[in-house]
């Protein structure tokens, strides 16, 4: 192919077409989407009248956000936590059923989104709720509690029991677990295994000797 | 090898690192931190030795010299000694590398080795006398399939450390496709390159002379941008400082190793060749041999990775890695195309635009390059290369203001201003509880058991944390040590400087000490040297050890043995102590592994053994504590100065990262029962480490009051205090012009680093993840720039400094 002119020339063109499609003409797959100015608004809206404690006003422009920028966790979570401070626990529901959908750490969620139900008055949803939280996050201690709590109140001990052995492996000096899962024992007729649960309890949790007190003192504990 | 060669090769590594040695010594952070306390151990040698050392190597080198040469050349080689000598007397008198106590003294030493390599260059130089006719100056298809056979060896390269038996993860087949794709782009960029550097020297008299020289500027062009990207990006020598040092190490360099390719007996007819037989060994001009040097660099680069997986700044070894590797495998395929006849040009140019169209075909049809943790290191980094994001308007002011108040030169002189968090005028209060702080050197929040219930090998923190406050979402100040311990100590974020000096009036936390009339015990490690006043209340803990040799066990020995031998009516004492156990770089030194054997399932074993060897003994000194009735009489403090990159991502350490595992921190806090009870706290809210001399001096009766908005703010608040709000706040690198700004209180968190020009946003929850990299909303970005711009512009006026504009961009 020609001669050393022709050749220079083909390569810097070729080497400036290889910047051009490489380097500078670069679409990253992460570049923020383009934004109106009216969301760009809302989000100064929002943010400003959130911050400043004034919930009412900060609620327009949120929900504007949610709709606008349905897959932006951050837009749903502050929306559940203004319809909180406003005191609509079915809406607030709704909104962190948000969170939970569109958050890359559903796990955000919980528990409000179950609590939220709970204020709500509605026990299956709020199951529902607490079981989808240790799905996300099954190695949560808290979230084993909560639903280990929410079993037992079901009275559905099979369940309580599976949860809060889970929650105890996972953490081990959780006092609560303990004093939960002494309180299963108890209703399971177990008097030994749940009152080594409440001394154990104690035992991590001195300062809380009132309220295990009654447990002990039905379960003999300290008793010879 | 011939014993010249070796010589030279001895000669050109020595004065490359004592120039690098110049470049790091800039960089006041470098200084304090990793050379004045011989953290880098060969590098501390390499100090120590540095004139013993040059003058064995002269020798050496006029020894393999002399008998061969003629008269002419040896007084070339005595000329180029008498340079070396004069270097080296100047060094040692001059700017010796032990104590390299200004920039201008370490910039000097960067002189001194471009000047060697230079003269080493030109001692090395012979008169090419080898040419060849115009007509075989057509050697596209031999470069192309040069470029490609390197391309090959690369991807080989690549992926071989992650499809290795044990390697952490399997590579995906996408993955492999991904690796081809982007070394078959590089290949083509460096066939253009190589037509380019054909076509000019063709158009001159002397085509393989011309070859050799452009190909050298290729190489000086590739070792600069190298050397200033990688290596002085990392520690922050940035402007024109940092292209001088990038150019002059480069030019250098390149022209020593051309210059000897001259020297060589195999020298050939094809300039290109030349150029990049210094760089490969002959065995390559045959096909067996170029497929063993592809097995060597194969092995290089898996022991590079390896390598990395335990270092700080794992990032600059990987990448320098990679460098090599590209540099090598192309000089080795270039000798090897010597083999392959000449002609081939209307191919070649036509395979170039080929595969440059197949990836945009490829990109455009929803299959774009994903960066991916599998990757090897050279395809994460030309896909981070393909994928940076477009600067949006107003950015480049952003930036500029980053890099004027960040690592402000020490040879720039700023007065300390006088820190006043409360008047201090009362006497000292009647009952003083004693403190103790462990700031626990990189301990991760998710290795310690009250913020991660999977762990199970800190019973002792577990136990204290029983009684204490544990505050659940604490942030580190600065993330690294440099910064983050003087800021902690001021209680409040200070000039990105090491050190505004005198220190001292800054210093609150010294200042409460001293009022209150501590029996100061202190681990007096370099930062502590340069940030404490004189103080005749103080005992150096752990004295005439060296600061790299700080253990939690030896120290909380020390304590106890003072403890027990302490007076009942001697004054409180206020202990402070930064253990270097899971430091990175005594990991490094003592052996990544478990130290006590045991199997630490998904947590880094060689951090968790020692974490679980450190909590033992804090557990032995907090039973002694209670053992003698103190343990309520005391504050104790256990958090981190900063956490640690463990492998996510493949990053390691923390160097200039803020990544959420570097920023988060455990901050437990044991208050004696009755001094609790007199203030209300929240555990929840957004917590700094700079929130704790405030703390202390609320604690200890001094109302305070933040010199600035962006100070610290006390953990305790009165009893009937509205409880305060989370502040958006900024934290930033120690070592380098990365910022991040805790939003929403501390659950959003958004990272500006303007040293790579990349944005990140993260989701920190309330559990054990340190966070979850989440998309840059507009919302986040405009909310954290603004917290990041107004804090930095605060701080520079607050500490009255004012950046000379142009002086150094």
């Amino acid at each position: 192919m020609g001669g050393p002119l022709l050749r220079l020339a083909a390569a810097v063109v070729l080497l400036a077409a290889y910047h051009r499609w490489l380097l500078a003409g670069a679409v990253p797959a992460h570049a923020a989407a383009a934004v109106s100015p009216a969301i760009l608004q809302d989000i100064d809206a929002s943010q400003s009248a959130f911050s400043a404690g004034r919930y009412r006003d900060a609620l327009p422009p949120t929900e504007r956000l949610t709709a606008a920028l349905p897959s932006q966790a951050i837009y749903f979570d502050r929306l559940a936590r203004i319809r909180h401070e406003l005191g609509d626990a079915s809406e607030e529901a709704r909104a962190w059923e948000g969170v939970f959908r569109t958050s890359p750490t559903p796990a955000d969620a919980c528990p409000m989104l179950a609590q939220a139900y709970d204020a709500t008055r509605d026990p299956a949803r709020t199951l529902d709720a607490y079981e989808r939280c240790v799905q996300v996050d099954p190695d949560n201690p808290d979230a084993l509690l909560y639903l280990g709590r929410v079993y037992n109140a079901a009275e559905r001990a099979a369940d309580a029991r599976r949860m809060l052995e889970r929650a105890l492996t996972v953490a081990p000096l959780y006092p609560d677990i303990h004093l939960l899962l002494g309180i299963r024992e108890f209703a399971d007729g177990h008097i030994a295994e749940a009152r080594s649960r409440f001394e154990r309890f104690l035992e991590l949790s001195p300062g809380r000797r009132d309220e295990v007190a009654v447990w002990l003192e039905r379960t003999g504990a300290g008793q010879p | 090898m011939s014993a010249s060669g070796l010589t030279f090769f001895l000669a050109v590594l020595y004065w490359t690192v004592t120039g690098l040695y110049g470049a790091l010594a800039s960089q006041a952070f470098v200084q304090e931190q990793f050379l004045a306390p011989r953290l880098l151990a060969p590098l501390a040698h390499f100090a120590d030795w540095h004139t013993p050392i040059g003058l064995l190597l002269l020798a050496l080198w006029i020894a393999t010299r002399w008998r061969s040469s003629t008269r002419g050349r040896r007084a070339v080689v005595c000329g180029a000694a008498s340079i070396w000598i004069l270097a080296s007397a100047f060094l040692e008198f001059r700017a010796p590398l032990t104590d390299l106590k200004t920039t201008s003294s370490a910039l000097l030493v960067v002189g001194a080795g471009v000047l060697c390599l230079l003269v080493i260059a030109a001692a090395e130089l012979r008169a090419m006398v080898h040419d060849r006719p115009a007509q075989a100056s057509n050697r596209s298809g031999a470069d192309l399939a040069a470029c490609l056979l390197a391309a090959a060896g690369l991807v080989a390269v690549d992926l071989l450390p992650t499809a290795w038996p044990g390697a952490l993860t399997a590579v995906a087949p996408a993955d492999a496709l991904t690796s081809v794709r982007l070394h078959l782009l590089l290949g083509g960029t460096a066939f253009l390159i190589l037509a380019v550097i054909r076509a000019m020297a063709a158009l001159s008299p002397w085509p393989a002379a011309m070859e050799l020289v452009l190909t050298t500027v290729g190489l000086a062009a590739a070792l600069s941008s190298y050397l200033f990207v990688v290596v002085l990006a990392s520690i922050s020598v940035g402007g024109r400082t940092g292209m001088a040092i990038a150019l002059g190490l480069g030019i250098s360099l390149a022209c020593a190793l051309s210059a000897r390719s001259t020297a060589s007996r195999a020298s050939s007819d094809d300039g290109v060749v030349s150029a990049m037989r210094t760089l490969a060994p002959g065995i390559t001009s045959r096909w067996w041999g170029f497929g063993l040097w592809i097995a060597a660099l194969a092995v290089l680069g898996a022991a590079t990775t390896a390598a990395s997986r335990q270092a700080d700044w794992n990032f600059v070894l990987l990448r320098t890695g990679v460098v090599s590797t590209w540099l090598l495998a192309l000089a080795g395929a270039t000798i090897l195309s010597a083999r392959f006849a000449s002609g081939g040009a209307l191919l070649s140019f036509a395979a170039a635009p080929l595969l440059l169209g197949l990836h945009v075909a490829l990109q455009s049809s929803g299959v774009p390059l994903q960066a991916s943790p599998q990757q090897g290191a050279s395809a994460r980094w030309l896909t981070a290369a393909l994928d940076r994001a477009p600067q949006s308007a107003g950015v480049s002011d952003f930036v500029r203001l980053l890099l004027e108040q960040t690592n402000v030169p020490r040879d720039v002189r700023v007065d300390p201003i006088d820190v006043e968090l409360s008047p201090l005028v009362a006497e000292p209060a009647v009952t003083r509880p004693h403190v103790f702080v462990f700031v626990i050197d990189s301990l991760r929040r998710d290795y310690v058991a009250p913020y991660n219930p999977a762990v199970t090998f800190t019973p002792a923190i577990a136990e204290l944390a029983h009684d204490s406050l544990v505050f659940r979402n604490a942030f580190t100040q600065y993330g690294a040590t440099g910064l983050s311990v003087p800021a902690l100590w001021v209680g409040g974020p200070i000039l990105h400087k090491q050190y505004v000096t005198p220190f001292a009036p800054m210093n609150s936390l010294a200042k409460l000490l001293e009022h209150e009339r501590y029996a100061q015990w202190i681990g007096m490690d370099n930062i502590m040297q340069a940030i404490l006043p004189a103080s005749a209340d103080r005992q150096p803990l752990d004295q005439g050890v060296a600061v790299k040799d700080f253990r939690a066990c030896r120290t909380m020995d020390e304590i106890r043995a003072r403890l027990a031998a302490r007076a009942e009516d001697a004054a409180p004492v206020f202990v402070y102590a930064l253990p270097q156990d899971i430091h990175i770089s005594a990991i490094t030194r003592e052996g990544a592994a478990a130290v006590d054997g045991r199997d630490y399932g998904r947590f880094y074993a060689p951090v968790a053994s020692r974490v679980a060897r450190l909590d033992a003994c804090l557990g032995t000194f907090l039973h002694d504590l209670k053992a003698s009735g103190l343990y309520d009489q005391s504050i104790i403090v256990v958090t981190a100065d900063h956490g640690d990159s463990l492998g996510e991502e493949g990053r390691m350490g923390h160097a200039y990262s803020l990544h959420p595992e570097i920023v988060r921190v455990p901050l437990i806090v044991h208050v004696p029962p009755a001094l609790r009870a007199g203030w209300a706290w929240d555990e929840t809210r957004a917590t700094y480490t700079t929130d704790l001399t405030p703390t202390l001096y609320q604690l200890l009766g001094h109302q305070v009051h933040a010199p600035a908005p962006f100070f610290g703010e006390s953990l305790a608040r009165p009893l009937h205090a509205p409880p305060a709000g989370n502040r958006d706040r900024m934290v930033a690198a120690s070592y380098g012009a990365v910022y991040g700004a805790l939003l929403d209180g501390g659950t959003r968190y958004y990272v500006f680093d303007a040293i790579n020009m990349r944005e990140l946003a993260f989701a920190l929850g309330s559990g054990a993840e340190p966070g979850t990299a989440i998309a840059l909303t507009p919302d986040v970005q405009t909310r954290g720039m603004k917290v990041i711009r107004d804090t930095v512009e605060s701080i520079g006026a607050f500490y009255r400094f004012t950046p000379e504009h142009g002086a150094d961009d």
